[in-house]
Protein backbone atom coordinates (compact mmCIF):
# COMPACT_ATOMS: atom_id res chain seq x y z
CA UNK A 1 0.00 0.00 0.00
CA UNK A 2 3.07 2.23 0.08
CA UNK A 3 3.15 3.11 -3.59
CA UNK A 4 0.74 5.73 -4.83
CA UNK A 5 -1.23 4.43 -7.86
CA UNK A 6 -0.08 6.16 -11.02
CA UNK A 7 -2.81 7.54 -13.24
CA UNK A 8 -0.93 6.62 -16.41
CA UNK A 9 -0.26 2.94 -15.60
CA UNK A 10 -2.90 0.33 -16.45
CA UNK A 11 -5.06 -0.98 -13.61
CA UNK A 12 -3.39 -4.37 -13.99
CA UNK A 13 -0.05 -4.72 -15.70
CA UNK A 14 1.53 -8.05 -16.58
CA UNK A 15 5.13 -7.75 -17.72
CA UNK A 16 7.05 -10.67 -19.20
CA UNK A 17 5.56 -13.26 -16.87
CA UNK A 18 7.17 -16.68 -17.28
CA UNK A 19 6.30 -19.75 -15.22
CA UNK A 20 8.23 -23.01 -15.52
CA UNK A 21 7.30 -26.29 -13.88
CA UNK A 22 10.46 -28.40 -14.22
CA UNK A 23 11.04 -28.67 -17.97
CA UNK A 24 7.58 -27.40 -18.87
CA UNK A 25 7.13 -23.72 -19.68
CA UNK A 26 3.53 -23.06 -18.67
CA UNK A 27 3.77 -19.29 -19.29
CA UNK A 28 6.29 -17.82 -21.68
CA UNK A 29 6.96 -14.06 -21.35
CA UNK A 30 3.30 -13.04 -21.24
CA UNK A 31 2.67 -9.28 -21.21
CA UNK A 32 -0.56 -7.33 -21.36
CA UNK A 33 -2.44 -4.66 -19.45
CA UNK A 34 -6.03 -4.23 -18.34
CA UNK A 35 -7.72 -0.86 -17.84
CA UNK A 36 -10.05 -0.10 -14.95
CA UNK A 37 -13.62 -1.18 -15.68
CA UNK A 38 -12.57 -3.31 -18.66
CA UNK A 39 -13.97 -6.81 -19.23
CA UNK A 40 -11.39 -9.07 -20.87
CA UNK A 41 -11.78 -12.63 -22.13
CA UNK A 42 -8.88 -15.09 -21.75
CA UNK A 43 -9.11 -18.09 -24.07
CA UNK A 44 -6.89 -20.84 -25.42
CA UNK A 45 -6.63 -24.64 -25.69
CA UNK A 46 -6.72 -26.91 -22.63
CA UNK A 47 -3.27 -26.67 -21.06
CA UNK A 48 -2.40 -23.29 -22.64
CA UNK A 49 -1.60 -21.69 -19.27
CA UNK A 50 -4.79 -19.72 -18.60
CA UNK A 51 -5.37 -21.00 -15.06
CA UNK A 52 -1.62 -20.81 -14.35
CA UNK A 53 -1.78 -17.11 -15.24
CA UNK A 54 -4.67 -16.68 -12.76
CA UNK A 55 -2.57 -18.54 -10.18
CA UNK A 56 0.32 -16.11 -10.73
CA UNK A 57 -1.91 -13.01 -10.64
CA UNK A 58 -3.58 -14.09 -7.40
CA UNK A 59 -0.32 -15.15 -5.74
CA UNK A 60 -0.99 -18.91 -5.60
CA UNK A 61 2.23 -19.59 -7.49
CA UNK A 62 5.17 -17.20 -7.88
CA UNK A 63 6.28 -16.53 -11.47
CA UNK A 64 9.72 -17.82 -12.48
CA UNK A 65 10.37 -14.33 -13.86
CA UNK A 66 8.42 -11.23 -14.74
CA UNK A 67 6.29 -8.78 -12.81
CA UNK A 68 2.63 -8.15 -12.00
CA UNK A 69 1.51 -4.66 -10.93
CA UNK A 70 -1.99 -4.00 -9.59
CA UNK A 71 -3.14 -0.40 -9.21
CA UNK A 72 0.43 0.75 -9.62
CA UNK A 73 1.89 -1.52 -6.95
CA UNK A 74 4.07 -4.56 -7.64
CA UNK A 75 2.25 -7.57 -6.17
CA UNK A 76 4.61 -10.28 -7.45
CA UNK A 77 5.77 -12.32 -4.46
CA UNK A 78 2.90 -11.30 -2.18
CA UNK A 79 0.89 -14.06 -0.51
CA UNK A 80 -2.63 -14.77 -1.86
CA UNK A 81 -4.40 -13.22 1.15
CA UNK A 82 -2.33 -10.06 0.82
CA UNK A 83 -3.24 -9.76 -2.85
CA UNK A 84 -6.91 -10.43 -2.06
CA UNK A 85 -6.79 -7.66 0.55
CA UNK A 86 -5.64 -5.25 -2.14
CA UNK A 87 -8.82 -5.94 -4.09
CA UNK A 88 -7.87 -8.76 -6.48
CA UNK A 89 -10.19 -11.78 -6.14
CA UNK A 90 -10.56 -14.96 -8.15
CA UNK A 91 -12.82 -17.96 -8.54
CA UNK A 92 -11.84 -21.58 -9.16
CA UNK A 93 -12.97 -24.00 -11.87
CA UNK A 94 -13.78 -26.67 -9.32
CA UNK A 95 -16.05 -25.27 -6.62
CA UNK A 96 -15.20 -26.43 -3.10
CA UNK A 97 -17.55 -24.88 -0.55
CA UNK A 98 -16.69 -25.12 3.16
CA UNK A 99 -18.40 -28.33 4.28
CA UNK A 100 -20.68 -28.09 7.29
CA UNK A 101 -21.40 -24.42 6.61
CA UNK A 102 -24.61 -22.97 5.22
CA UNK A 103 -24.64 -20.87 2.05
CA UNK A 104 -24.73 -17.59 4.00
CA UNK A 105 -21.82 -18.76 6.17
CA UNK A 106 -19.79 -19.68 3.10
CA UNK A 107 -20.39 -16.18 1.80
CA UNK A 108 -19.52 -14.62 5.16
CA UNK A 109 -16.10 -16.32 5.17
CA UNK A 110 -15.29 -14.42 1.98
CA UNK A 111 -16.02 -11.16 3.79
CA UNK A 112 -14.13 -12.14 6.97
CA UNK A 113 -10.94 -12.80 5.05
CA UNK A 114 -10.86 -9.17 3.99
CA UNK A 115 -12.17 -7.73 7.25
CA UNK A 116 -15.18 -6.28 5.51
CA UNK A 117 -16.78 -6.55 8.94
CA UNK A 118 -15.52 -7.49 12.41
CA UNK A 119 -15.98 -11.20 13.04
CA UNK A 120 -16.56 -11.05 16.78
CA UNK A 121 -18.98 -8.20 17.02
CA UNK A 122 -20.71 -8.05 13.71
CA UNK A 123 -22.12 -11.41 12.78
CA UNK A 124 -25.38 -9.64 12.05
CA UNK A 125 -23.40 -7.46 9.68
CA UNK A 126 -21.98 -10.58 8.08
CA UNK A 127 -25.46 -11.87 7.44
CA UNK A 128 -26.52 -8.55 5.96
CA UNK A 129 -23.47 -8.40 3.68
CA UNK A 130 -24.05 -12.01 2.62
CA UNK A 131 -27.67 -11.21 1.80
CA UNK A 132 -26.65 -8.29 -0.36
CA UNK A 133 -24.24 -10.45 -2.32
CA UNK A 134 -26.73 -13.34 -2.49
CA UNK A 135 -29.21 -10.98 -4.12
CA UNK A 136 -26.65 -10.03 -6.75
CA UNK A 137 -25.84 -13.65 -7.64
CA UNK A 138 -29.36 -15.03 -7.18
CA UNK A 139 -28.73 -17.22 -4.11
CA UNK A 140 -31.17 -15.62 -1.66
CA UNK A 141 -33.68 -18.54 -1.60
CA UNK A 142 -30.94 -21.00 -0.55
CA UNK A 143 -29.16 -19.05 2.21
CA UNK A 144 -29.73 -21.58 5.01
CA UNK A 145 -28.99 -24.68 3.00
CA UNK A 146 -25.78 -26.66 3.54
CA UNK A 147 -23.56 -25.40 0.73
CA UNK A 148 -22.31 -28.89 -0.18
CA UNK A 149 -25.86 -30.00 -1.03
CA UNK A 150 -26.36 -27.31 -3.70
CA UNK A 151 -26.63 -28.50 -7.30
CA UNK A 152 -23.74 -27.58 -9.59
CA UNK A 153 -25.49 -24.57 -11.16
CA UNK A 154 -25.96 -22.89 -7.77
CA UNK A 155 -22.44 -23.81 -6.63
CA UNK A 156 -21.06 -21.86 -9.57
CA UNK A 157 -22.99 -18.80 -8.32
CA UNK A 158 -21.76 -19.36 -4.75
CA UNK A 159 -18.20 -19.37 -6.08
CA UNK A 160 -18.73 -15.92 -7.63
CA UNK A 161 -20.55 -14.74 -4.49
CA UNK A 162 -17.70 -15.76 -2.17
CA UNK A 163 -15.24 -13.82 -4.34
CA UNK A 164 -17.31 -10.63 -4.45
CA UNK A 165 -17.81 -10.78 -0.67
CA UNK A 166 -14.15 -9.65 -0.49
CA UNK A 167 -15.26 -6.42 -2.24
CA UNK A 168 -12.72 -6.72 -5.05
CA UNK A 169 -11.99 -4.12 -7.70
CA UNK A 170 -10.60 -6.80 -10.05
CA UNK A 171 -12.22 -10.23 -10.31
CA UNK A 172 -10.74 -13.20 -12.17
CA UNK A 173 -13.42 -15.72 -13.20
CA UNK A 174 -12.17 -19.22 -14.10
CA UNK A 175 -14.76 -20.88 -16.36
CA UNK A 176 -17.92 -19.50 -14.72
CA UNK A 177 -20.11 -21.37 -17.27
CA UNK A 178 -18.39 -24.79 -17.08
CA UNK A 179 -20.93 -27.56 -16.63
CA UNK A 180 -23.86 -25.19 -17.13
CA UNK A 181 -26.33 -25.45 -19.97
CA UNK A 182 -28.88 -23.36 -21.78
CA UNK A 183 -30.79 -21.08 -19.49
CA UNK A 184 -28.31 -21.47 -16.61
CA UNK A 185 -25.60 -19.82 -18.71
CA UNK A 186 -27.92 -16.90 -19.47
CA UNK A 187 -28.59 -16.44 -15.74
CA UNK A 188 -24.93 -16.47 -14.64
CA UNK A 189 -24.05 -14.32 -17.65
CA UNK A 190 -26.67 -11.80 -16.46
CA UNK A 191 -25.03 -11.70 -12.99
CA UNK A 192 -21.61 -11.08 -14.53
CA UNK A 193 -22.95 -8.35 -16.84
CA UNK A 194 -24.39 -6.57 -13.79
CA UNK A 195 -21.07 -6.77 -11.93
CA UNK A 196 -19.39 -5.26 -14.99
CA UNK A 197 -22.03 -2.55 -15.24
CA UNK A 198 -21.31 -1.71 -11.59
CA UNK A 199 -17.71 -0.89 -12.57
CA UNK A 200 -15.95 -4.13 -11.56
CA UNK A 201 -12.92 -4.97 -13.73
CA UNK A 202 -13.10 -8.56 -14.95
CA UNK A 203 -10.92 -11.15 -16.65
CA UNK A 204 -12.89 -14.23 -17.69
CA UNK A 205 -11.53 -17.62 -18.75
CA UNK A 206 -14.19 -19.47 -20.72
CA UNK A 207 -14.68 -21.98 -23.55
CA UNK A 208 -18.36 -21.18 -24.09
CA UNK A 209 -17.49 -18.52 -26.58
CA UNK A 210 -20.84 -17.22 -27.68
CA UNK A 211 -21.71 -16.44 -24.06
CA UNK A 212 -18.22 -15.02 -23.40
CA UNK A 213 -18.16 -12.80 -26.46
CA UNK A 214 -21.37 -11.05 -25.40
CA UNK A 215 -19.64 -9.96 -22.17
CA UNK A 216 -16.22 -8.83 -23.36
CA UNK A 217 -14.83 -6.08 -25.57
CA UNK A 218 -11.33 -7.55 -25.79
CA UNK A 219 -9.95 -11.09 -25.90
CA UNK A 220 -6.46 -12.41 -25.11
CA UNK A 221 -5.47 -15.79 -26.57
CA UNK A 222 -2.83 -18.06 -25.02
CA UNK A 223 -1.35 -21.13 -26.71
CA UNK A 224 1.46 -23.23 -25.17
CA UNK A 225 2.02 -20.46 -22.63
CA UNK A 226 2.44 -17.69 -25.19
CA UNK A 227 0.17 -14.80 -25.99
CA UNK A 228 -0.66 -15.45 -29.66
CA UNK A 229 -3.44 -12.93 -30.28
CA UNK A 230 -5.22 -10.00 -28.72
CA UNK A 231 -8.19 -8.09 -30.09
CA UNK A 232 -11.93 -7.62 -30.33
CA UNK A 233 -14.15 -10.73 -30.51
CA UNK A 234 -14.52 -10.13 -34.27
CA UNK A 235 -10.76 -9.87 -34.80
CA UNK A 236 -10.15 -13.02 -32.75
CA UNK A 237 -12.81 -14.97 -34.67
CA UNK A 238 -11.09 -14.04 -37.93
CA UNK A 239 -7.52 -14.70 -36.71
CA UNK A 240 -5.89 -17.61 -38.59
CA UNK A 241 -3.58 -18.62 -35.73
CA UNK A 242 -6.50 -18.73 -33.30
CA UNK A 243 -8.61 -20.74 -35.75
CA UNK A 244 -5.84 -23.31 -36.11
CA UNK A 245 -4.87 -23.58 -32.45
CA UNK A 246 -8.18 -23.24 -30.74
CA UNK A 247 -11.42 -22.57 -32.58
CA UNK A 248 -11.29 -24.98 -35.50
CA UNK A 249 -13.27 -24.07 -38.61
CA UNK A 250 -16.57 -25.19 -37.11
CA UNK A 251 -15.89 -23.28 -33.91
CA UNK A 252 -15.11 -20.13 -35.88
CA UNK A 253 -18.32 -20.58 -37.88
CA UNK A 254 -20.38 -20.95 -34.69
CA UNK A 255 -18.87 -17.70 -33.45
CA UNK A 256 -19.63 -15.74 -36.62
CA UNK B 1 -32.41 -52.95 -26.86
CA UNK B 2 -32.66 -50.94 -23.63
CA UNK B 3 -35.92 -50.18 -21.95
CA UNK B 4 -36.23 -48.05 -18.82
CA UNK B 5 -39.60 -48.41 -17.14
CA UNK B 6 -40.91 -45.96 -14.58
CA UNK B 7 -37.50 -45.53 -12.96
CA UNK B 8 -37.15 -43.48 -9.75
CA UNK B 9 -34.05 -42.66 -7.68
CA UNK B 10 -34.23 -41.27 -4.16
CA UNK B 11 -31.35 -39.87 -2.12
CA UNK B 12 -32.14 -39.51 1.59
CA UNK B 13 -35.68 -38.43 0.93
CA UNK B 14 -34.91 -36.21 -2.07
CA UNK B 15 -36.20 -37.42 -5.41
CA UNK B 16 -33.54 -37.23 -8.14
CA UNK B 17 -35.38 -39.20 -10.83
CA UNK B 18 -39.14 -39.50 -10.75
CA UNK B 19 -40.83 -42.20 -12.84
CA UNK B 20 -38.78 -41.91 -16.04
CA UNK B 21 -39.44 -44.28 -18.95
CA UNK B 22 -37.34 -44.33 -22.10
CA UNK B 23 -36.08 -46.73 -24.73
CA UNK B 24 -33.04 -47.09 -26.98
CA UNK B 25 -33.18 -49.24 -30.12
CA UNK B 26 -30.20 -51.25 -31.39
CA UNK B 27 -27.77 -48.92 -33.19
CA UNK B 28 -29.62 -45.83 -32.08
CA UNK B 29 -28.05 -42.68 -30.58
CA UNK B 30 -30.18 -40.76 -28.09
CA UNK B 31 -29.31 -37.67 -26.09
CA UNK B 32 -30.60 -36.63 -22.69
CA UNK B 33 -30.50 -32.91 -21.99
CA UNK B 34 -31.79 -30.73 -19.18
CA UNK B 35 -30.57 -28.31 -16.50
CA UNK B 36 -28.26 -29.19 -13.61
CA UNK B 37 -30.01 -31.25 -10.99
CA UNK B 38 -32.50 -32.61 -13.54
CA UNK B 39 -31.47 -36.18 -12.71
CA UNK B 40 -29.48 -37.01 -15.85
CA UNK B 41 -26.40 -38.39 -14.08
CA UNK B 42 -28.54 -40.22 -11.49
CA UNK B 43 -30.44 -41.90 -14.33
CA UNK B 44 -27.20 -43.15 -15.90
CA UNK B 45 -25.92 -44.31 -12.53
CA UNK B 46 -29.13 -46.24 -11.93
CA UNK B 47 -28.98 -47.94 -15.33
CA UNK B 48 -25.35 -48.92 -14.57
CA UNK B 49 -26.37 -50.43 -11.24
CA UNK B 50 -24.37 -47.89 -9.22
CA UNK B 51 -27.34 -46.56 -7.24
CA UNK B 52 -30.49 -48.36 -6.08
CA UNK B 53 -33.71 -47.48 -7.86
CA UNK B 54 -37.39 -48.33 -8.15
CA UNK B 55 -38.89 -49.40 -11.47
CA UNK B 56 -37.13 -51.60 -13.99
CA UNK B 57 -34.37 -51.52 -16.59
CA UNK B 58 -34.53 -54.20 -19.26
CA UNK B 59 -31.60 -54.82 -21.56
CA UNK B 60 -32.01 -57.29 -24.43
CA UNK B 61 -35.11 -58.59 -22.67
CA UNK B 62 -33.39 -59.24 -19.31
CA UNK B 63 -34.03 -57.20 -16.18
CA UNK B 64 -30.93 -55.43 -14.78
CA UNK B 65 -32.68 -54.60 -11.50
CA UNK B 66 -30.38 -55.62 -8.63
CA UNK B 67 -27.62 -56.78 -10.95
CA UNK B 68 -24.05 -55.93 -9.92
CA UNK B 69 -22.34 -53.17 -11.98
CA UNK B 70 -19.60 -55.51 -13.25
CA UNK B 71 -22.25 -57.93 -14.54
CA UNK B 72 -23.92 -55.06 -16.38
CA UNK B 73 -20.58 -54.14 -17.98
CA UNK B 74 -20.05 -57.78 -19.01
CA UNK B 75 -23.51 -57.73 -20.58
CA UNK B 76 -22.27 -54.93 -22.88
CA UNK B 77 -23.63 -51.80 -21.22
CA UNK B 78 -20.83 -49.40 -20.31
CA UNK B 79 -20.88 -46.03 -18.56
CA UNK B 80 -18.23 -43.38 -19.31
CA UNK B 81 -18.51 -41.11 -16.25
CA UNK B 82 -18.35 -37.34 -16.10
CA UNK B 83 -14.85 -35.81 -16.06
CA UNK B 84 -13.39 -39.18 -17.00
CA UNK B 85 -12.41 -40.37 -13.51
CA UNK B 86 -9.19 -41.81 -14.84
CA UNK B 87 -6.52 -43.67 -12.89
CA UNK B 88 -4.29 -40.58 -12.73
CA UNK B 89 -1.09 -42.21 -11.50
CA UNK B 90 -1.18 -44.91 -14.15
CA UNK B 91 -0.10 -44.64 -17.77
CA UNK B 92 -2.43 -44.18 -20.71
CA UNK B 93 -1.81 -47.78 -21.74
CA UNK B 94 -2.53 -49.13 -18.24
CA UNK B 95 -5.78 -47.15 -18.12
CA UNK B 96 -6.83 -48.75 -21.40
CA UNK B 97 -5.81 -52.23 -20.22
CA UNK B 98 -7.93 -51.80 -17.09
CA UNK B 99 -10.87 -50.97 -19.32
CA UNK B 100 -10.60 -54.52 -20.66
CA UNK B 101 -10.65 -56.01 -17.14
CA UNK B 102 -13.85 -57.90 -17.89
CA UNK B 103 -12.44 -59.37 -21.14
CA UNK B 104 -10.37 -62.44 -20.27
CA UNK B 105 -8.97 -62.94 -23.71
CA UNK B 106 -5.60 -61.47 -24.71
CA UNK B 107 -6.35 -61.48 -28.43
CA UNK B 108 -9.67 -59.66 -28.02
CA UNK B 109 -7.95 -57.12 -25.75
CA UNK B 110 -5.23 -56.48 -28.34
CA UNK B 111 -7.87 -56.04 -31.07
CA UNK B 112 -9.81 -53.59 -28.91
CA UNK B 113 -6.59 -51.68 -28.17
CA UNK B 114 -5.85 -51.39 -31.89
CA UNK B 115 -9.30 -50.09 -32.68
CA UNK B 116 -9.09 -47.52 -29.87
CA UNK B 117 -5.70 -46.34 -31.15
CA UNK B 118 -7.15 -46.05 -34.66
CA UNK B 119 -9.93 -43.86 -33.26
CA UNK B 120 -7.60 -41.77 -31.05
CA UNK B 121 -4.04 -41.87 -32.50
CA UNK B 122 -2.94 -39.42 -29.77
CA UNK B 123 -3.47 -42.13 -27.15
CA UNK B 124 -0.87 -44.26 -28.92
CA UNK B 125 1.59 -41.32 -28.98
CA UNK B 126 1.05 -40.81 -25.27
CA UNK B 127 0.80 -44.47 -24.24
CA UNK B 128 3.59 -44.36 -21.65
CA UNK B 129 2.60 -41.00 -20.09
CA UNK B 130 0.75 -40.79 -16.79
CA UNK B 131 -2.91 -39.93 -17.19
CA UNK B 132 -2.48 -36.85 -14.95
CA UNK B 133 -0.15 -35.27 -17.52
CA UNK B 134 -2.74 -35.32 -20.32
CA UNK B 135 -4.59 -32.23 -21.52
CA UNK B 136 -8.35 -31.99 -21.00
CA UNK B 137 -9.15 -33.21 -24.50
CA UNK B 138 -6.76 -36.15 -24.25
CA UNK B 139 -8.21 -37.15 -20.89
CA UNK B 140 -11.66 -37.29 -22.42
CA UNK B 141 -10.31 -39.39 -25.30
CA UNK B 142 -8.74 -41.76 -22.78
CA UNK B 143 -11.98 -41.99 -20.79
CA UNK B 144 -13.94 -42.88 -23.92
CA UNK B 145 -11.18 -45.22 -25.12
CA UNK B 146 -11.13 -47.03 -21.77
CA UNK B 147 -14.91 -47.50 -21.96
CA UNK B 148 -14.57 -48.95 -25.45
CA UNK B 149 -11.95 -51.46 -24.26
CA UNK B 150 -14.64 -53.53 -22.60
CA UNK B 151 -16.30 -53.83 -26.02
CA UNK B 152 -19.72 -52.48 -25.15
CA UNK B 153 -22.79 -52.66 -27.32
CA UNK B 154 -24.36 -49.68 -25.61
CA UNK B 155 -22.18 -46.79 -24.47
CA UNK B 156 -23.48 -44.21 -22.01
CA UNK B 157 -21.50 -40.96 -21.93
CA UNK B 158 -21.87 -38.29 -19.25
CA UNK B 159 -20.89 -34.82 -20.50
CA UNK B 160 -17.91 -35.69 -22.68
CA UNK B 161 -17.58 -32.02 -23.78
CA UNK B 162 -17.19 -30.69 -20.22
CA UNK B 163 -14.43 -28.07 -20.05
CA UNK B 164 -13.14 -28.66 -23.57
CA UNK B 165 -11.95 -26.03 -26.05
CA UNK B 166 -14.08 -25.57 -29.20
CA UNK B 167 -11.60 -27.53 -31.31
CA UNK B 168 -11.45 -30.48 -28.87
CA UNK B 169 -15.22 -30.41 -28.46
CA UNK B 170 -15.55 -30.85 -32.24
CA UNK B 171 -13.04 -33.74 -32.24
CA UNK B 172 -14.95 -35.46 -29.46
CA UNK B 173 -18.17 -34.96 -31.42
CA UNK B 174 -16.56 -36.54 -34.51
CA UNK B 175 -15.38 -39.51 -32.47
CA UNK B 176 -18.84 -40.03 -30.93
CA UNK B 177 -20.32 -40.02 -34.43
CA UNK B 178 -17.70 -42.53 -35.60
CA UNK B 179 -18.38 -44.79 -32.62
CA UNK B 180 -22.04 -44.67 -33.49
CA UNK B 181 -21.82 -45.00 -37.26
CA UNK B 182 -18.67 -47.06 -37.85
CA UNK B 183 -18.62 -49.16 -34.70
CA UNK B 184 -22.42 -49.52 -34.76
CA UNK B 185 -22.77 -48.95 -31.04
CA UNK B 186 -25.96 -47.73 -29.42
CA UNK B 187 -25.34 -44.51 -27.54
CA UNK B 188 -26.90 -42.58 -24.68
CA UNK B 189 -25.35 -39.14 -24.45
CA UNK B 190 -25.94 -36.82 -21.51
CA UNK B 191 -24.83 -33.31 -22.45
CA UNK B 192 -25.08 -29.68 -21.35
CA UNK B 193 -23.80 -28.64 -24.77
CA UNK B 194 -27.17 -28.82 -26.45
CA UNK B 195 -25.78 -28.21 -29.95
CA UNK B 196 -23.62 -31.33 -29.56
CA UNK B 197 -26.49 -33.30 -28.05
CA UNK B 198 -28.78 -32.44 -30.96
CA UNK B 199 -26.17 -33.02 -33.67
CA UNK B 200 -25.21 -36.58 -32.73
CA UNK B 201 -28.61 -37.95 -31.69
CA UNK B 202 -31.52 -39.39 -33.61
CA UNK B 203 -33.82 -38.76 -30.67
CA UNK B 204 -33.61 -36.38 -27.72
CA UNK B 205 -35.12 -36.67 -24.26
CA UNK B 206 -35.48 -33.58 -22.07
CA UNK B 207 -35.31 -34.17 -18.33
CA UNK B 208 -36.22 -31.49 -15.78
CA UNK B 209 -36.50 -31.85 -11.99
CA UNK B 210 -36.44 -35.63 -12.30
CA UNK B 211 -39.26 -35.77 -14.84
CA UNK B 212 -39.23 -36.52 -18.52
CA UNK B 213 -40.76 -33.43 -20.13
CA UNK B 214 -40.23 -34.11 -23.83
CA UNK B 215 -39.12 -36.76 -26.27
CA UNK B 216 -38.64 -35.71 -29.89
CA UNK B 217 -36.38 -35.65 -32.93
CA UNK B 218 -33.56 -33.08 -32.64
CA UNK B 219 -35.04 -31.00 -35.50
CA UNK B 220 -38.37 -30.80 -33.67
CA UNK B 221 -36.71 -29.54 -30.49
CA UNK B 222 -34.53 -27.04 -32.36
CA UNK B 223 -37.65 -25.69 -34.13
CA UNK B 224 -39.66 -25.23 -30.91
CA UNK B 225 -39.22 -21.63 -29.70
CA UNK B 226 -40.28 -22.39 -26.12
CA UNK B 227 -38.01 -25.42 -25.70
CA UNK B 228 -35.15 -23.47 -27.25
CA UNK B 229 -35.65 -20.63 -24.83
CA UNK B 230 -35.92 -22.85 -21.73
CA UNK B 231 -33.48 -25.67 -22.45
CA UNK B 232 -31.08 -24.72 -25.22
CA UNK B 233 -30.12 -21.09 -24.48
CA UNK B 234 -27.31 -19.39 -26.31
CA UNK B 235 -24.25 -21.13 -24.80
Amino acid sequence: MSVEPSTAAPFLEIEGVTKKFGGLTALDAVSFGVQKGEVTGLIGPNGAGKTTLFNVLSGFVPPTSGRVAFRGETVTGLRPHAIARRGLARTFQIVRPFPGLAVHENLAVGGLSNRVFDAGRELAGARAAAEQVATRVGLLPWMDRQATTLPHGLLKRLEIGRAIMTQPSLLLLDEPFAGLGGHEIDEVSGCIAELAAGGLTLIIIEHKLRALMRLVRRVIVLNFGRLIAEGSPQEIGANTLVREAYLGEKGAARLA
Amino acid sequence: MLEVRNLSVHYQGAIAVDGVSLAVARGEAVSIIGPNGAGKTSLLRAISGLVPYAGDVRYGGTSLLGMRPDRIVRAGLVHCPQAGELFGEMTVEENLELGAYTIRDAQRTRDAMERVHALFPQLWDRRSQLATTLSGGERQMLAIGRSLMSQPRLLMMDEPSLGLSPLMRDRIQDSIQRIHQEWNLSIILVEQDSALALEVAQRVYILDSGHLVKEAAPETIAADATLREVYLGVG
